[in-house]
């Protein structure tokens, strides 16, 4: 068990270190959720509204899926160069399948019969969409929106291998310095970053699911 | 003119099935029309034209003088109360902003009543306890209530109800029928109200259309439908479920008392007909 007290010695000495690590993952994460969740949202409805345009956007992100994210890195650094601007790029490309496709299967799930009488009622397009149909798809929404963050922030540790900052500085320190307390004690900062935010988001879910369906199903 | 107006109303889909097929009617002001006929035959093709869920393919509707197709769409919805047989509150809504909705997304915000909805709720038989609740706590038959209250939140002169109590138990549906009927007489609006079942048809209706195919094969009221059947599919489809609904309701109960008091039998009561 030395090397858990090693881990452990480790963060109480570079304890800065780590706490900068894990603000700079936090804020790529949040910088990528926030631009994944704009244009994820606003792509699914719109894909509500147009069968043609809803088909290409589900073949091109699932396109996107099958490449490889180091290639993805690869192919960014080109493009756009070392850094954080080509981490979020690629970070935003991999976050969009679950939040696009549960806004677009949200949407289109809402009951027929609900969606015919509030039109029948008068209700205008932006009404339907506002008061009936992103409320009562939300909690599949909010199902993508998770899986997203988690995903963005497990995948924004391999972001550093481009040079970006985050807690995958300090696994990719660990690799090339050959020091594996490093590579674990950033890797293990990085499971508990995500556990815990999963852990608020299925609270948050529930909640949700309840409070909007009635049931948890 | 009447208030609801069809002149030589068409829809076809593609190709040229008509499915509802050059159909002419005039209905007056405060009238109950009762819409039946076999399943597919066009009910509610036709109720859905009236508020421009479905496009006219040829003729016009006109409502109090005006062509459906002048209205501006909206408007002439939320003028119009509408209720489905699957009811179609909105789960994520307490029944009083349910039956709010319709104020709720018009212009004048000023327009939502504090006191409607608990008005309303009482109209439909249920107490205003009920208005915190949410959708899914109530009963089918309670949906349905809320339904109808809902659909009289902005006042319409015309209400369209597409089999409304198709899908609640027996006993509920007598009432709501009762109750509707009720609110009818109370408040006189123009009822357009589609069903597959004869004896609802007869029993609420002041007027009755019987459709066959898209078009209508019969109309008029109760008596005439069932003593005066202008064909032997009206004849057949109305036969002796269309007698029973026409039997005083009244005069039957005091029957079935006097069996049930043995001052007379059935059998007594058959003879005396012969
Ligand atoms: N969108 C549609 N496209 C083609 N045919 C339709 C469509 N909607 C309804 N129909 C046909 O129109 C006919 C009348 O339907 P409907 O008015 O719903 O009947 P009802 O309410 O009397 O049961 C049916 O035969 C149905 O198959
Ligand atoms: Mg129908």
């Amino acid at each position: 068990m030395k090397i858990i007290t090693d881990i452990l010695n480790l963060y109480k000495e570079r304890f800065s270190f780590f706490l900068e690590l894990l603000i700079q993952h936090m804020m790529l994460t949040l910088i990528s959720v926030s631009i994944i969740t704009v244009i994820g949202l606003s792509t699914g409805i719109l894909m509500t509204r147009n069968e043609g345009f809803a088909k290409v956007v589900l073949m091109v992100t699932n396109f996107m899926y099958t490449i490889p994210s180091i290639a993805l890195f690869g192919v960014l650094v080109i493009i756009t160069g070392i850094g954080n601007k080509s981490a979020i790029i690629a970070l935003v490309i991999y976050g969009l399948l679950p939040v696009i496709r549960n806004t677009y299967v949200g949407i289109n799930e809402v009951d027929n019969q609900i969606i015919e009488s509030a039109i029948g009622m008068g209700s205008t397009n932006i009404q339907l969409l506002l008061r009936v149909q992103l409320p009562l798809a939300l909690p599949v929404i909010f199902a993508g929106f998770r899986t997203m963050v988690i995903m963005t922030i497990a995948l924004c540790a391999i972001a550093s291998f481009i040079g970006a900052g985050g807690l995958g500085v300090a696994i990719w320190r660990g690799i090339t310095t050959n020091f594996p307390e490093m590579t674990l004690a950033g890797s293990l900062l990085v499971a508990l970053l995500a556990i815990i935010t999963d852990f608020i988001l299925e609270i948050v879910e529930k909640h949700m699911k309840k409070r909007i369906w009635g049931s948890v199903k | 003119m009447g208030f609801i107006e069809f002149n030589h109303v068409v829809k076809s889909y593609s190709g040229d099935v008509k499915v509802i097929d050059d159909i002419t009617l005039s209905i007056e002001r405060g009238e109950f029309v009762t819409i039946v006929g076999p399943s597919g035959c066009g009910k509610t093709t036709l109720l859905k034209m009236v508020n421009k869920l479905i496009p006219i393919s040829q003729g016009n509707i006109y409502i109090d003088g005006k062509d459906v197709i002048d209205w501006e769409t909206i408007s002439l919805r939320r003028s119009i109360g509408y209720v489905i047989q699957h009811i179609g509150l909105l789960p994520h809504l307490n029944i009083e902003d349910n039956i709010n909705y319709v104020p709720s997304i018009s212009k004048r915000k000023s327009g939502i009543d504090k006191n409607r909805a608990k008005e309303l709720i009482e109209l439909v038989g249920l107490s205003d306890d009920y208005l915190s609740r949410y959708p899914r706590q109530l009963s089918g038959g309670q949906m349905q209530r809320i339904g109808v209250a809902r659909a009289l939140t902005a006042d319409p002169e015309i209400i369209l109800m597409d089999e409304p109590f198709g899908a609640v138990d027996e006993i509920a549906r007598t009432q709501l029928q009762h109750e509707i009927k009720e609110i009818h007489k109370k408040l006189k609006k123009t009822i357009l109200f589609v069903t597959h079942d004869i004896q609802e048809a007869l029993k609420l209706g002041t007027k009755i259309v019987l459709l066959k195919n898209g078009k209508i094969e019969q109309i008029g009221t109760q008596e005439e439908l069932v003593f005066k059947p202008k064909s032997e599919y009206v004849k057949a489809f109305f036969g002796l479920k269309g007698f029973q609904a026409s039997l005083n309701e009244n005069v039957m109960h005091n029957v079935y008392n006097r069996i049930l008091l043995k001052q007379e039998t059935l059998d007594g009561i058959y003879r005396k007909l012969e």
